[in-house]
């Protein structure tokens, strides 16, 4: 039913209310005059009682109706065989109906007394999925192969399943594996691939459309939220090299809005950090990281340590390193799994 | 009959259809595709005697959007959801053995598919007291029962509740196809595995009668798809990233259910049509036998498109023809307009296709335009006569996220156009000829990964600055479309595959 038939209904059944309250009153007012008549006029009764047996009828013709279907009748009933204090009874009954809480349980309620919500606590849910076998299996982790394998080596079934992996819970560090999939020499699973991607593609753009301003004066708070959200779709992997570097800008531009400059090394500053890398503006990264607080300097060498990382840039790595080996004797220690050279001492290319 | 469907019909006269059609979910309902090519086959066998079952869901309102031809003789709509209930029948009950066995063949049924366990399943069903209604067999104490022993046997650690209702659809269809009352026809030709595929091995097991299946997409892959990436059906159990799993949840049993009933589709029909030879390794995947399978292209009219002659002199010419929707993937094709338009600066790039479908894609289509300052270059055409643009296009480019047989790619090749298409559906087949071509016509287009907007411009580039090359392409592939592609040739395979008594008879569509 559209908005505005169940308005037109509601006024409608308001009207009908009325008009019964109304009758009833009438009636009532009936009633009295005709006992009055009998008590103090000694009019008499046979003709009072006729009379009488016409207000119940008349009640139930004035207000019969969309809105009101039972209360009529009971109202006919009602005045018929008791008179005044029928017309009485039956306006208590109609203010109570009327009564928003009693005439009309609200849906969660009425569910509620169906069934209640669940109070389980955490233990109690992890004893019930223990007990009936959907707990995650840890050893099924011991020899799981990686995603980019599995795309180029795995079973046609093996990798149906890691598409499907990918496509519930995806991640950007599935991007290889996928597309690694969209070249796949079975047809079935390039197909397969493509529809993951798709979806993936368009979930993510319909992501980024929550991006957009409402309006053309943003605050702080809403600009940041705006280029955060457009941060995720670049960090998705999902887009083009064009949409890319177009996202990036965007991003960028509301999240300086939101902050023009750095005042505290988090999350957010470590993304406006990461995209103005990324887009190659690295003065207006140094700008920005010097204005930091010297107490977080830990966390920017990590994030930029992070950023060079990522980029394969070696020697700005060592560099970013070597800036901070004056307290590094822990870091110097560090050695790979499995031996070998310190760490500190691969990162600024120094042979043993 | 549900009073919200299509009015069966029955023009028999007492004298059986030569083939009956069973298709699910397309014609007479939804316009376009599959729908179109049952209208084209019926229309192209006149003197063929049709019948043809729909398969349907729900009591949605539906109307016919094509109108039946003459030879259509026999129409009905068979609900999966089942008949309209006369009784309730929850009463209804069996043996606590017999519901086991039951539920035993059912489950081996459901996942493992096979002619021998529907033939079990029907003996077993004939076997049930008292004429079970379809009520009885879904909605009943018996049915429960089957439930039950079907969940503690299949998946018992997932949930039960999303196990009832994901029976409740899957063996529910089941029951309604086995329930079905069939009508007599000689052939029964399904268009589809699944439900429809169900139907016409049901009718191959309890008529004799021959079955034909033929697939325009492997059913089982695209519900695979749509089953692995779709949200709407719960994961019960953490398996976590795990690849291998012993646990079965529900998507597995959506799976594993379509993958049975295609193995017992292709048991039991005697020839297993498609488009392209990439379909039929997934057929055979799925235990298609090697010696029914058949390749059938679909055709187009070659008169019509060979007609068309091109006008020299003309710009650079490339163009896409499709709706500008994200499966076309419409805007790789514009990235690649770029890398062309710096190498051939007076190149003109178009798209074909309406714009209506998807607004915002389309929308976000022209931004990435002005973005790349290609305002000049790439033309979004809207939907125009493709015929009138033809004698104007060098190079006709197809960047799909995924196709079956594309039209397109089949018109432009009829017309002389070198296409480039990426790897997907028969592209590649199309463009390059399967392996054992014969004759061979040589190398029609290019083919590129999907999603490679650097190789589609590559590609476009090398032919608009060869000439010969561009002529060569063109030429190839407009004799293998000729000889391979016509509707002339599909209807006459179809008309041969039905005049034989045995597949067996039949030979390849290219010898």
């Amino acid at each position: 039913m559209s908005i505005q038939a169940r308005d037109t209904n509601e006024s409608k059944s308001v009207f009908s209310a009325a008009r019964l309250a109304l009758a009833l009153v009438a009636a009532l007012a009936v009633d009295l005059a005709l006992i009055h008549a009998a008590v103090v006029a000694q009019a008499p009764l046979g003709a009072l009682l006729i009379l009488h047996l016409f207000v119940g009828p008349a009640v139930w013709l004035a207000t019969k109706g969309e809105g009101v279907e039972t209360l009529p009748s009971i109202a006919l009933l009602a005045i018929t065989v008791m008179g005044p204090v029928g017309a009485l009874g039956t306006l208590a009954l109609a203010a109570y109906l009327a009564w928003p809480v009693h005439s009309q349980r609200p849906n969660n309620d009425w569910q509620e007394t169906l069934s209640k919500p669940s109070e389980r606590d955490l233990p109690q849910m992890f004893a019930q999925a223990i007990t009936e076998g959907r707990l995650f299996e840890p050893g099924q982790q011991s020899d799981a192969p990686s995603f980019l394998r599995i795309a180029a080596e795995g079973s046609v079934e093996q990798r149906y399943a890691m598409l499907g992996l990918v496509s519930q819970h995806f991640d950007p560090s599935f991007m290889p594996a996928l597309r690694q999939a969209l070249k796949s020499d079975v047809s079935a699973v390039r197909v397969s691939a493509a529809a993951v991607f798709s979806k993936l593609r368009d979930k993510n753009r319909l992501q980024m459309m929550e991006g957009r301003p409402e309006s053309d004066t943003l605050t702080a708070h809403e600009a940041e939220r705006i280029g955060l959200i457009l941060a995720r779709g670049v960090a998705s992997g999902l887009l083009d090299p064009l949409d890319l570097i177009a996202a990036r800008k965007k991003s960028l531009s509301f999240l300086l809005q939101a902050r023009p400059e750095a005042t505290v090394a988090d999350e957010v500053e470590e993304i406006i950090s990461t995209l103005l890398y990324d887009s190659g503006d690295e003065s207006a990264l140094d700008a920005r990281l010097k204005l930091l607080d010297a107490a977080e300097s830990q966390v920017i060498s990590r994030l930029k340590a992070g950023l060079h990382m990522r980029a394969w840039r070696h020697e700005e790595l060592r560099q970013t390193m070597r800036a901070r080996t004056g307290s590094s004797d822990r870091l110097n220690s560090v050695r790979p799994l499995g031996g070998g050279q310190p760490l500190l001492s691969v990162l600024r290319g120094e042979s043993t | 009959m549900n009073p919200q469907g299509i009015a069966s019909f029955d023009r028999t006269g007492g004298q059986e259809p030569d083939i009956c059609l069973i298709v699910e979910g397309c014609y007479p309902h939804i316009l376009g595709g599959v729908s179109s090519w049952v209208d084209w086959l019926m229309r192209s066998l006149p003197l063929h005697r049709f019948g043809l079952i729909s398969l349907v869901s729900g009591n949605e309102p539906r109307s016919p959007k094509y109108e039946f031809p003459p030879n259509l003789v026999r129409f009905l709509e068979l609900d999966l959801k089942g008949p309209v209930p006369l009784d309730r029948n929850r009463n209804y009950k069996v043996s606590p053995r017999q519901s086991e066995a039951f539920a035993n063949i059912l489950a081996d049924l459901v996942t493992h598919g096979g002619s021998n366990a529907l033939s079990d399943l029907l003996s077993e069903m004939d076997k049930l007291p008292g004429y079970p209604t379809y009520q009885c067999l879904t909605k009943s104490e018996f049915a429960w029962q089957v439930v039950c022993s079907m969940y503690r046997r299949l998946m018992p650690e997932s949930s039960f509740i999303d196990f009832y209702w994901a029976w409740q659809s899957l063996i529910g269809g089941l029951f309604a196809v086995l329930m079905f009352p069939l009508p007599p026809a000689r052939i029964y030709h399904c268009i589809s595995t699944g439900y429809a595929g169900m139907l016409a091995a049901r009718a191959a097991i309890e008529k004799g009668s021959r079955a034909i299946v033929t697939e325009h997409g492997v059913y089982t892959n695209e519900r695979r798809i749509e089953i692995l990436t779709a949200d709407w059906i719960a994961d019960t159990i953490d398996n976590g990233l795990a690849i291998d799993s012993r646990r079965l949840d529900l998507r597995d049993l959506w799976i594993k259910s379509f993958e049975s009933y295609a193995r017992t589709c292709y048991q039991a029909c005697d020839a297993i049509t498609t488009l392209y030879s990439d379909n039929q390794k997934l057929q055979i995947d799925l235990g298609a036998d090697v010696e029914k399978l058949v390749i059938i292209p679909n055709g187009i009219d070659i008169n019509r498109f060979g007609s068309v002659q091109p006008e020299f002199g003309n710009t650079p010419t490339v163009a896409l023809v499709g709706r500008v929707v994200p499966i076309k993937d419409v805007k790789t094709y514009i990235a690649s307009a770029r890398i062309v338009r710096d190498a051939i600066p007076d190149v003109r790039v178009l798209v074909l296709g309406p714009l209506d479908e998807d607004p915002e894609y389309a929308g976000e289509c022209r931004s990435m335009i002005e973005d790349l300052d290609l305002a000049d270059t790439v033309i979004l055409a809207g939907r125009v006569n493709v015929m009138e643009w033809l004698p104007r296009i060098d190079v006709m480019v197809l960047s799909s996220l995924s196709e079956a047989q594309p039209l397109t790619v089949l018109e432009a090749g009829a017309a002389g156009i070198p296409c480039i298409t990426t790897n997907v559906g028969s592209c590649r087949e199309i463009l390059h000829g399967v392996d054992n071509e014969d004759p061979s016509f040589g190398v029609g287009g290019i083919v590129t990964d999907v999603v490679a907007p650097d190789q589609i411009a590559e590609a476009v580039i090398s032919l608009l600055r060869d000439k010969e090359l561009r002529a060569q392409m063109g030429s190839n592939l407009r004799a293998r479309v000729r000889e391979f592609y016509s509707s002339e040739r599909s209807r006459n395979a179809y008309a041969n595959l039905y005049k034989l008594q045995r597949f067996q008879e039949a030979s390849t569509w290219q010898a």
